[in-house]
């Protein structure tokens, strides 16, 4: 059984009477064990749809439509004191900014023993021990516990902030753009930490990036999303070498390769549509070069082309991009 | 005057009358005063007040100087010698007002103050009642600083034998509570907290007092606090007599009294009024009526409107009021309103206490003119200090800036009169006040206080008009046995009534526009 | 402030440089102080006319004057003076009251004057933080609710009246009418109380009045602060981190949004601390409250110079000291300020 399964997730922003359909019908599914990498350009609700997982939207921001099953929970008609319940119980969430995630008044141990101890009724030393144990896990010194954030660096706060994600043996993780703050060099490390702890405690792992090569070395499968919609998803492979959908080749296409020819970057032209008024029709099509007149009028289905692979385009498989080597 | 006794003290027609002194002479000369001692008084600690002591209170004042009056008036004697229950005071000069200065010392135990230094924390010490014992008809008990003092009958005192006394007090406890607003005293009264207030009721108050069932007004006497208008001498357009004679004319008291005192006031004619100084008032002293066009002839001899505004040019002038007494301020208002009648363009300004005190009293002086109050004793020396030119402007007086050396010699005789040239110099006096006018009188505010109404039928003996600055009234008020009618409450219902509504009008608005927000 | 590395340097070198700066922060309070004391001394000897008229007032007699002037030297050099005013002043003597027969200032600021305000302006204000922080929080938490909407109003309309006015009111609805508050003073007048607890009953029974008056006058102001700073943590990443990690929302609110709101108001509790001692000059007049506010009140009426100097001195004095002791716990509260 998937750990997490999406089904039509619609999410809107309510700005007086007018919604942004930020999320507009969205469907995934993460098994334990596998990493689902959601990449797209900024304001194409990523970050939405991994809030909606964990019903943690801002006051002006509801779930109109769809189904989120969460291990055996479907968590969209829960009370605000059964969701409460479920987080980080269930899932957690990995935050971009470490620094900014951790209270700055308070010990970073503290902050973990607190959650520990709200979802497993624990005592502070049992609490104390676990984080302990974490620290350890994810390399950093148990002593260290004591310390404020503002005394770690930005490495070991990423590495504190998957300590505390892993706090409470949760079934999915939530990396929220998790590497993105760091340079390269940490990055790497703290990717790989990812990896194995992921291996070790059989985690489904919702990677959230814009970075497309991170996708590619870190995620089983890969979603993109574009608009609110997820345009393409499948497993890395097939997405990075056998793209369906227009967007995904451009955006691939907009990314250096460090290795291989040197060749001209690819753009796209245009800018992401305003979702308080998407376009009708396929919302890429002002976009698109390969539009028809059935992508201005009709929106596509999303459609599986191949096994395992979903696309939502009027010619998925109908057409063949220059694919870089 | 209640724990304390003084020698002499005044009936209502501000005569002389014996205290705790049965009788006094001033010799021919004026430089000897013997005061006859009462015998059989005793301190609150039953021990005999003898002349002794009476000596003890003039020396101390002497060696001590506690009171610049009384200081510098007592550094003028040359022997002070007790024979019998008579004490002599001999000066080195004459003082026509030596027996009124000496007879309102407060009397002092000598067993208990000899030896002990006049500014010593004792004297000050609110715990320790024999620091405090007096020979007056009430007894300390006990004091609170900032809050209370309590006091006690002596059931000693000699006040049945005298026959201006007759009695003790009708009270037989008394205690004085320090209560600051005008608005909690008058609470603290229609309560029953407190009987009656020492303190004169300004302006909008006396209505308040007036429709509150349980208080009653008492009035009708003067106070000490006499009006003026003052001018600079000096300077223009003052230093010309005939524009303080027209101001004169042009000034109608009574007028005056009804804008600034709600006409709870006495006109005053002269610089030793016959209100308060009857035994010193001469007629032929007595400042004008008013006479609008004769003030306006008086200074249509000088003074042109070459503008046509309808003031004469050159005599408009500021005139400063004193910022925190509304009388004050009142009253100006009033000297405006009748001095453009007859020409003459006054600003009122108002000033704080400071700037108007140095612009009066310290050099240079910068004030043209000024209307404010200022407090009588029993002495009308004060004459003296307004317009002799020895007086130099010094936190002292003579700030109208008058100088004139047959005034001076006036001045001087009055203060230094005999028992037979009194009467001579203080009418001379006035004479030259009239004459010269440095200052014209206004009026005397009469005394306004609230006392519980079930002690307005009270008696007292020679009382006088030194009931703001003396509490010897209250003290012999007795309980009437009046009952009055629990508070009405319409006068509260008003005021929360309109709070309430304020509060419900801004919860409303603010909500709105919140809402709207 | 430093960022470590990832190697984690021990903060060892934190610590000095934070002794350090509390020490610079001293030294620079001990010169402002000493600023303060001088232009204590240079204000009174540059007002208009003669400094010794200020120094001494009118009606004192000549043999005090000539005492006067020479316990202060005022017939000296001015710096002489400087160094004679000091000498006194490091010796508790702040010279003599002119209309409280004669006392050491000293004894009349502190004699039970200074109690009386500290008492009561420590219980209003007190309330009034206590009040407002804890309002303030829920108020911020509840944006835009009935609560929130509710409690701003009440305390911009209590903020907003004059305190004179909501005074009168409780002295005549609740001193007069129901006669459940006294309508002035400390102690009930001419009551001699049996013992200690006694005393302090009927002390805090007076104390009612001023203090209901003060704590709503004092509210507005440390509740607005409150809820507008929580409200700008509420948009900080951590308190979404909190939400995310399931904790309770009181967990949240006064665990993490609190801690971090309290910031700003630590100054804003120093700024407002000189009102312990000077106290509120007109809620004492209404009720008769025998503090500083009301000594203030009397001296300035009564010119009495030595006095105002006196308070003066103590009230900026309690200013320099009590802001350099915010600065302090500025440190304490906030770990990321290290010097």
């Amino acid at each position: 059984m998937a750990v997490l399964e999406v089904e039509n997730l619609k999410t809107y922003y309510y700005l007086g009477k007018e919604s942004v359909k930020a999320v507009d019908g969205v469907s995934f599914k993460i098994e334990a064990k596998e990493t689902l990498g959601l990449a797209g350009e900024s304001g194409c609700g990523k970050t939405t749809t991994a809030y909606s997982i964990m019903r943690l939207l801002p006051e002006n921001g509801r779930i109109v439509q769809g189904t989120i099953r969460l291990g055996d929970e479907e968590i969209t008609a829960l009370s605000e004191e059964e969701i409460r319940y479920l987080r980080w119980r269930k899932a957690s969430i990995i935050f971009q900014y470490a620094m900014n995630a951790f209270n700055p008044v308070l010990r970073i141990g503290a902050q973990i023993v607190e959650v520990i101890r709200e979802k497993e009724g624990v005592s502070k030393e049992e609490a104390r021990a676990t984080v302990s144990d974490l620290f350890d896990e994810v390399g950093l010194e148990p002593k260290r516990q004591r310390d404020y954030p503002h005394e770690f660096s930005g490495g070991m706060l990423q590495r504190a902030i998957i300590a505390q994600s892993l706090a409470c043996d949760p079934m999915l993780v939530i990396a929220d753009e998790p590497v993105t703050a760091l340079d390269v060099i940490v990055q790497n490390k703290i990717l790989d930490l990812l990896r194995k702890l992921q291996e070790k405690y059989e985690l489904a792992v919702l990677f959230i990036t814009h970075d497309l090569s991170v996708v590619a070395e870190n995620c089983h499968n890969v979603g993109i999303m574009y608009a609110g919609n997820l345009v393409e998803v499948g497993s890395a492979k097939a997405v990075f070498k056998h793209n369906l959908h227009p967007y995904t080749s451009k955006l691939i296409g907009a990314f250096p390769s460090v290795i291989g020819e040197k060749k001209r970057l690819q753009f796209i032209p245009g800018t992401p549509p305003n979702l308080l008024n998407p376009p009708a029709g396929c919302r890429f099509h002002p976009r698109c070069p390969y539009a028809q007149d059935i992508c201005k009028e009709k929106e596509p289905m999303y459609r599986e082309i191949k096994q395992g692979h979903y696309a939502k385009c009027h010619f998925a498989g109908e057409l063949s991009f220059e694919v870089i080597e | 005057m209640l724990i304390y006794d003084t020698l002499i003290s005044y009936d209502d027609d501000l005569e002389m009358i014996p205290w705790l002194a049965e009788a006094w002479t001033v010799s021919a000369d004026g430089m000897s005063v013997t005061f006859t001692i009462r015998e059989g008084a005793t301190w609150h600690d039953g021990t005999a007040l003898t002349p002794a002591d009476v000596k003890f209170t003039f020396d101390h004042h002497k060696a001590a100087p506690a009171d610049a009056n009384y200081w510098s008036l007592l550094q003028h004697t040359t022997t002070i010698t007790v024979s019998g229950q008579v004490v002599t005071v001999v000066f080195d000069e004459p003082f026509t007002f030596a027996v009124d200065n000496l007879g309102s010392m407060h009397l002092l135990p000598k067993h208990i103050r000899e030896g002990v230094a006049a500014d010593a924390a004792v004297w000050d010490d609110a715990t320790n009642v024999t620091a405090h014992i007096g020979s007056g008809p009430f007894k300390f008990v006990s004091r609170t600083p900032s809050e209370f003092i309590q006091m006690e009958r002596n059931d000693d005192w000699w006040g049945p034998d005298n026959p201006y006394v007759g009695q003790l007090p009708n009270i037989e406890s008394l205690r004085i509570d320090v209560v600051l607003g005008q608005d909690a005293r008058i609470l603290a009264m229609r309560s029953g907290e407190a009987d009656t207030e020492r303190y004169e009721v300004f302006g909008a108050y006396v209505n308040s007092i007036l429709n509150a069932p349980e208080l009653q007004l008492v009035t009708g006497v003067v106070s000490q606090w006499d009006y003026v208008l003052g001018f600079n001498t000096t300077v223009a357009p003052f230093d010309d007599p005939d524009v303080r004679d027209a101001i004169a004319l042009g000034i109608d008291r009574q007028e005056l009294i009804n804008i600034g005192r709600l006409g709870f006031g006495t006109p005053t004619n002269s610089c030793i009024p016959a209100e308060f100084f009857p035994a010193y008032f001469d007629n032929d002293g007595a400042f004008p009526t008013q006479d609008i066009d004769a003030a306006i002839d008086l200074l249509n001899d000088t003074y042109t409107d070459g503008d046509e505004d309808g003031f004469f040019d050159d005599l408009d002038f500021d005139l400063w009021v004193l910022s925190w007494d509304d009388i004050s301020v009142a009253t100006g208002t009033g000297i405006k309103l009748q001095l453009a009648k007859i020409g003459i363009d006054c600003n009122v300004k108002v000033m704080d206490d400071g700037p108007m005190y140095e612009g009066i009293y310290a050099e240079p002086r910068a004030f043209i003119a000024y209307e404010m109050s200022h407090g009588y004793s029993a002495v009308p020396d004060h004459v003296w200090w307004r317009m002799h030119s020895d007086n130099i402007v010094d936190w002292g007086d003579n700030c109208y800036g008058l100088s004139d050396t047959a005034v001076d010699t006036h001045l001087d005789d009055f203060v230094g009169a005999t028992p037979a040239t009194i009467a001579a110099a203080a009418r001379q006096v006035q004479l030259d006040c009239l004459e010269h006018k440095p200052f014209i009188p206004l009026f005397l505010s009469d005394d306004t206080h609230a006392m519980r109404a079930e002690w307005v039928n009270f008696t007292t003996p020679p009382g006088g008009p030194f009931t703001s600055f003396n509490p010897r009234a209250m003290v012999f008020m007795y309980d009437s046995g009046l009952v009055t009618e629990p508070p009405t409450g319409v006068d509260w219902v008003l005021v929360i009534g309109i709070g309430a509504g304020a509060l419900i009008v801004g919860v409303i608005v603010t909500y709105l526009f919140m809402k709207k927000k | 402030m430093h960022i470590l590395n990832e190697s984690g340097a021990v903060s060892a070198r934190t610590s000095v440089g934070t002794r350090r700066y509390i020490a610079q922060r001293f030294v620079q309070t001990i010169i402002v102080w000493f600023m303060i004391i001088t232009l204590n001394f240079i204000i009174f000897r540059v007002m208009p006319g003669d400094p010794r008229q200020a120094l001494l007032g009118e009606g004192i007699p000549p043999e005090l004057r000539q005492a006067i002037v020479e316990r202060f030297g005022l017939d000296k050099s001015l710096i002489e003076q400087y160094f004679i005013y000091l000498v006194n002043l490091f010796q508790g003597d702040m010279g003599y009251s002119f209309s409280h027969f004669g006392e050491p200032v000293w004894k009349t600021i502190f004699d039970f004057r200074f109690a009386n305000t500290f008492i009561l302006m420590g219980a209003s204000m007190a309330a009034a933080i206590i009040i407002g922080i804890v309002v303030g929080v829920i108020a911020a938490a509840r944006r835009d609710t009935l609560i929130d909407t509710g409690s701003t109003v009440t305390f911009l309309v209590a903020y907003a009246m004059p305190v004179f006015w909501i005074g009168l009111l409780m002295l005549m609805f609740f001193g007069f009418q129901l006669g459940i508050i006294p309508l002035a003073g400390t102690i009930t007048r001419g009551y001699v109380h049996v013992n200690f607890l006694d005393y302090w009953r009927d002390y805090l029974w007076h104390m009612t009045g001023p203090w209901i008056v003060l704590t709503l006058s004092f509210i507005g102001g440390f509740y607005l602060i409150m809820r507008d700073s929580v409200l700008d943590v509420f948009t900080q990443d951590y308190i979404l981190a909190a939400r995310a990690k399931g904790l309770k929302e009181r967990t949240i609110l006064f665990g993490h949004a609190m801690r971090n709101a309290m910031l700003p108001m630590v100054s804003v509790v120093a700024v407002n601390l000189p009102y312990l001692i000077s106290g509120a000059m007109i809620t004492e007049f209404v009720f008769s409250w025998s503090g500083l506010g009301l000594l203030t009140y009397h001296s300035v009426l009564s010119v009495d110079y030595p006095v105002l100097q006196g308070i003066f001195l103590f009230l900026a004095s309690i200013t320099v000291f009590a802001n350099f002791l915010a600065d302090v716990l500025y440190l304490y509260l906030d770990p990321r300020i290290r010097y």
